[in-house]
């Protein structure tokens, strides 16, 4: 909400700065985002009458107009302004004087004839253009009736302010209004002066007398649902003529912050604005039987409201409705056949309470965003809705000449819903905040705001004021108690707890564990946004991902199925930035979907791309590759004791042929590959890239407890075997037959060497193994070495016709 | 057959003068000297060696044998007495090691559960996709309640959505677990956000529970002075400031002493020497009912804050957006 210093100053005398009422209302809870000030720019300006107008005489598209400055005497421009008539009143700027945008205006010749002085429009007097009409901002402004001529414009338009955004907590409607923030500003007052809280220092009119309500064949109004209604109060005025609202009326929409429309629609606005009371205007002459019904919307009922939008109701909507149909949509926006136009000569003010509960379904099933359903949502005042703003309403009426006269006012419903007094004991507050106050401390407190209490012992009896919606519980008023102490004037104190531990989940730990162990392998973990686009999942040849109902962009429509989507981005943006490679790994929730249910799995993702190690004079370069991503992930496995086979995978984003599949007896815990190339080309990279995922959740049900082995504390003895097989055999299967005719000595196998082509025949291999023994209870000999490692040759021979190539000792 | 004296000769000569210690010279003599050495078996041939160059080959052989004794045992005493002189350029860098990372808002995520855990909270965690009766309705944000607005929510269904807070968490646990709670719990939220520099629509939370018979709002500024000390150093203060979220009551905002100016102001702290870093308060009423805690026996506190605030604080990063670009240059740097 914005408003303008000037209007506050008109609510309430008060003689803070700017600054200081901002940090003041910050202090009690109410945020002033952003304050905005304007100085008076223009020197000199005064507010002038049209006497006469003249076309110049030589130049057609200039007039002569001589102005009334009261008491300053008369003068005379030239102007090419063609909104200028006899008996206009209009700002002009006089010689020696200057403009809001630094204009010295001096006397001036055109053709024959001298100009002394300039008409102003808005541009030239630095004018809020967001607060003016279209037509005040066309050509020279007019100001309305009620202007003194002669006087300087800083006396007749508010000129020279301080703007505020206010932006309140949702439980502070009440701050949402220049009323409302004069009853903060009174608190803080009250607070300073250490004085009870009082209505008298607001200056805003504040009638309490409702003028002569009844219910007669001029208007008749009926709550049905008192529960979401408690009163409605229907003002009728006849004979409305139309036109601007006067000057001072139109000033002080100005220091309101309101731009002028017409003279109903600013009367409402002014309402809402000053006092925090929504209304809304019917054409009496539309509302059939001239009956106003509050009720719940029936079935299959619609309305076509302000907008121009046919809405269909859903049954139970709160509307207003006349003997027929619905005319408005209660609290949210009125109906457009029931709306005021051009030929309406009498119409309907509605001053209503509505729960804010009704307001908020109907405006957020119809999705209609409005001031008027804004406040209500956030509680507006019972006790205003039926005293004051009645009487103000009629009053502006009146003083307005909106219409001929205030003719009915009828209403229904209770004239203030009452509030039934809350118990505070006071051990109870001092035990919840850990304070020392006792009852004269907390009725002193309470006083400052306007809360009304009682105290009995120690139990205070609290009666909130009408306009205090948010105070229904106790812990409510503990805050009123808290705000108004202040927030910091509380103890700090560190809870006496027993003395314990704090855990964390298996799963918690395991993703700490997989960090750790990939940062040290020399990988660098990203955070990637959890949203991907459909149709990349698709195109993938993933299954389909969960969607979002509402997504910010098409590029974020679903939930990732895989980190792939993700780390390949930000593998795509280093490498544009010049970067030769990316190994990163990410850890985190990636989703699925299945007969409308989600589900959500923690992953570890892995990508490789282009340089793995970097070079300098010690170190070669070393690109990333399949087998520098397996080291990985075999590292990460034994780091964790996990023990899996490995069997060729079927990874929709992997290349055929290029991907393993890792398990345990049970379950697949990820699978590992190069990317396939066009999934690849689909997330921008162009180059070859490894990727691995795997299921972190899989991982943790099949790390094993460790218990100690006995292990050899002699010397092991080493052999290397090569030997030449068909290019087809896997290195796994000839390590198995070493294994096994290894026998239990057999400690180690490493593959030294895996060779193909060169002087070997066609379609033959070479592969060595380099085998280590050892015994736990003794020193092996030479000689039973050579014997297990015979039985291995010999294995390899018949199993497979390896063809020994060398043996070493 | 001399001239392989003579080359055994020089390549001992060779082999020892390379010697850069010990044990280079211990296995040079039992490559030459030992069972199967190269010397030893040169002796082993003498009694094959035709009678008339049998002695002038024993001769040679042994003259060798006692030459390299005698050489070897001279390298060793060497080695033993002096000290090398090195000329090494120190200024050239060493072997390459790997240089992983984990992110920053990993560290940060770290670092603050280690301060909890040694308070003896427990971490606990929940679904990111959630009810909206975990993240709303449990939480005393009825269906319309204005509130709802505060938080623009990404929707999977009806009634399923990204959880907009780490609050459903504590909703979860107290209906697992009965008091006394102390607890945290760390993950990602999402909301509606349109993407800016100080907005994502992914982003990370810690949230703060602890419930009891005498929990107090004084116990709540404790817990997070510690808190804060904990993560941005021992001088940093705690202030509270009125708020309003509707599962606390009463609520406040929480900011902290600017750790960059330490409280004189400065751009950062917009000269206030203050940072709202979340909210905190009495857990609501309404709240504990939904749980099944009775809230005339137990009362407590929690908070909220952004794990990406804190990080932005602490290091003096401006734009949220860095934290999910992944930049090598920018993982790099903590
Ligand atoms: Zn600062």
């Amino acid at each position: 909400m914005r408003v303008k210093l000037s209007a506050l100053h008109a609510a309430i005398d008060f003689d803070y700065t700017p600054e200081e009422l901002v940090a003041k209302l910050g202090d009690v809870g109410i945020e002033i985002e952003s304050t905005e000030r304007t100085d008076v720019l223009f020197r000199d300006v005064f507010v002038a009458r049209v006497m006469h107008t003249v076309p110049h005489p030589t130049r057609h598209r200039l007039q002569l107009i001589d102005l009334d400055l009261g008491s300053r005497g008369t003068t005379s421009v030239c102007t090419a302004a063609t909104n200028v008539r006899e008996g206009d009143i209009i700002p002009v700027v006089i010689p020696g004087g200057r403009t809001a945008d630094a204009m010295d205006i001096a006397t001036r010749m055109f053709g024959t004839v001298e100009s002394f002085g300039m008409l102003c429009s808005w541009k030239e007097l630095g004018l809020d253009s967001d607060l003016l009409s279209s037509e005040e901002k066309e050509g020279i402004l007019h100001l309305g009736s009620g202007a003194i001529v002669g006087s300087l414009f800083e006396e007749a338009w508010p000129v020279g302010d301080t703007a505020f955004e206010v932006s309140v907590t949702p439980d502070r409607g009440d701050a949402l209004s220049v009323l409302g923030l004069a009853r903060w500003i009174e608190v803080l007052k009250a607070r300073e002066a250490n004085q009870p809280f009082d209505m008298g220092d607001i200056k805003l009119p504040l009638p309490s007398a409702l003028p002569h309500a009844r219910n007669d064949g001029d208007l008749a109004v009926t709550i049905n649902n008192q529960s979401l209604c408690s009163s409605y109060i229907g003002v009728l005025v006849q004979d409305v003529a139309s036109g601007p609202s006067s000057h001072a009326f139109r000033t002080q929409l100005y220091q309101l912050c309101v731009r002028p429309v017409s003279r109903i629609v600013d009367m409402t606005n002014l309402c809402l604005k000053q006092y925090g009371q929504p209304t809304h205007a019917f054409d009496y002459d539309h509302l059939q039987e001239h009956r106003i019904i509050v009720r719940t919307s029936l079935p299959g009922e619609t309305i076509v409201t302000l907008d121009g939008v046919l809405r269909s109701l859903e049954p139970g909507t709160l509307v207003i409705a006349d003997a027929a149909v619905p005319v408005a949509v209660a609290g949210v926006m009125g109906g457009l056949a029931s709306s005021v136009t051009a030929t309406t000569t009498r119409i309907v003010f509605e001053i209503a309470h509505f729960a804010p509960r009704a307001v908020a379904h109907a405006s957020r099933h119809l999705g209609i965003k409005s001031d008027a359903a804004y406040l209500y949502e956030r509680g507006t005042d019972p006790g205003l809705t039926v005293s004051a703003v009645p009487s103000v309403l009629s009053a502006l009426v009146r003083e307005q000449c909106l219409g001929s006269y205030v003719s009915r006012v009828a209403s229904a419903g209770i004239p203030v819903p009452s509030k039934l007094p809350l118990s505070l004991d006071l051990d109870r507050v001092n035990g919840y905040l850990g304070s020392n106050l006792d009852t004269a401390d907390m009725q002193r407190l309470f006083g400052y705001e306007g809360i009304a209490s009682r105290v009995t012992g120690t139990t205070l009896s609290v009666i909130p004021p009408s306009f205090r919606g948010d105070l229904t519980s106790w812990p409510e008023y503990v805050e009123e108690i808290v705000r108004m102490e202040g927030y910091n004037e509380f103890p700090s104190h560190t809870p006496n707890l027993v003395l314990r531990r704090g855990s964390e989940s298996p799963l918690k730990t395991l993703c700490k564990r997989l960090r750790q162990i990939l940062v040290g392998i020399g990988l660098v973990e990203s955070r990637t946004v959890s949203f991907v686009r459909e149709s990349t999942v698709t195109a993938m040849g993933l299954p389909p991902a969960p969607l979002l109902l509402n997504p910010l962009t098409v590029d974020w429509d679903a939930l990732r199925p895989t980190m792939a989507v993700g780390l390949a981005g930000a593998a795509v943006r280093n490498l544009s930035r010049g970067r030769e490679g990316f190994a990163s790994f990410e850890i985190g929730k990636t989703f699925s979907v299945s007969d409308h249910s989600f589900d959500e799995e923690t992953k570890l993702g892995i990508l490789l791309v282009g340089r793995w190690q970097d070079t300098n004079w010690t170190t070669p370069t070393i690109n990333s590759s399949i087998f520098v991503l397996k080291g990985i992930i075999e590292s990460v496995l034994r780091d964790l004791h996990v023990p899996c086979n490995v069997v060729s995978s079927d990874s929709a984003i992997l290349e055929t042929g290029a991907g393993v599949l890792f398990s345990s007896e049970t379950t697949a815990l990820g699978t590992l590959g190069i990317l396939r190339h066009d999934v690849g080309v689909l997330l921008g990279l162009e180059r070859e890239a490894f990727y691995a995922e795997f299921s972190v959740d899989a991982l943790l049900k099949n790390i094993p407890t460790i218990s100690f082995k006995e292990f050899s504390r002699f010397p092991s003895v080493r052999r290397d075997i090569a030997v030449l097989v068909d290019s087809g055999m896997t290195a796994g299967q000839l390590q198995a037959i070493v294994a096994e005719h290894g026998g239990p000595l057999l400690k180690a196998i490493v593959v030294f060497d895996n060779f193909q082509g060169g002087g070997l025949p066609a379609g033959k291999k070479s592969v060595g193994f380099s085998m280590e023994f050892a015994s736990p209870d003794r020193t092996l000999f030479g000689e039973e070495v050579d014997v297990l490692v015979n039985s291995v040759e010999a294995a390899l021979a018949t199993h497979v016709g390896g063809i020994l190539r060398r043996t070493r000792v | 057959m001399p001239s392989t004296i003579d080359e055994i000769r020089t390549a001992l000569e060779t082999r020892l003068t390379a010697a850069r210690d010990a044990q280079d010279v211990r296995s040079a003599q039992i490559e030459y000297l030992g069972k199967k050495g190269t010397v030893t078996a040169l002796l082993k041939q003498i009694s094959g060696v035709a009678e008339d160059q049998r002695r002038q080959f024993g001769e040679q052989v042994n003259a060798l044998k006692q030459w390299a004794a005698q050489a070897i045992e001279q390298r060793l005493s060497n080695l033993s007495f002096t000290t090398r002189r090195y000329d090494i350029d120190f200024s050239l860098p060493g072997q390459l090691m790997p240089a992983g990372k984990k992110h920053i808002l990993t560290q940060v995520e770290e670092e603050v559960e280690s301060v909890f855990l040694s308070m003896g909270f427990d971490i606990e965690e929940g679904p990111e996709i959630e009810q909206e009766y975990y993240n709303f309705e449990a939480l005393n944000i009825p269906a319309d309640h204005p509130a709802r607005d505060m938080q623009d929510t990404f929707y999977l269904a009806p009634g399923m959505l990204l959880r907009t807070h780490t609050s459903p968490i504590q909703v979860r646990t107290m209906k697992r677990e009965n008091p006394p709670i102390r607890m945290i719990a760390t993950g990602r939220c999402y909301r509606r956000d349109a993407v800016d520099a100080s907005h994502t629509p992914v982003f990370t939370q810690v949230e703060g529970l602890v419930i009891d018979k005498d929990i107090t709002f004084a116990d709540l500024k404790g817990v997070l002075q510690e808190f804060v000390r904990g993560v941005f150093g021992s001088s940093t203060n705690v202030k509270l400031l009125p708020s309003f979220f509707p599962f606390v009551e009463p609520g406040a905002e929480t900011a902290i002493s600017c750790p960059i100016c330490g409280g004189k102001g400065c751009p950062t702290c917009k000269n206030s020497g203050w940072i709202e870093m979340g909210g905190s308060g009495m857990v609501h009423q309404n709240v504990l009912q939904e749980v099944g805690y009775d809230p005339s026996i137990y009362q407590g506190f929690a908070f909220g804050w952004g794990i990406e605030r804190i990080a932005m604080i602490k290091y003096g990063i401006r734009d949220i957006r860095m934290f999910y670009d992944n930049d090598l240059d920018f993982l790099g740097q903590f």
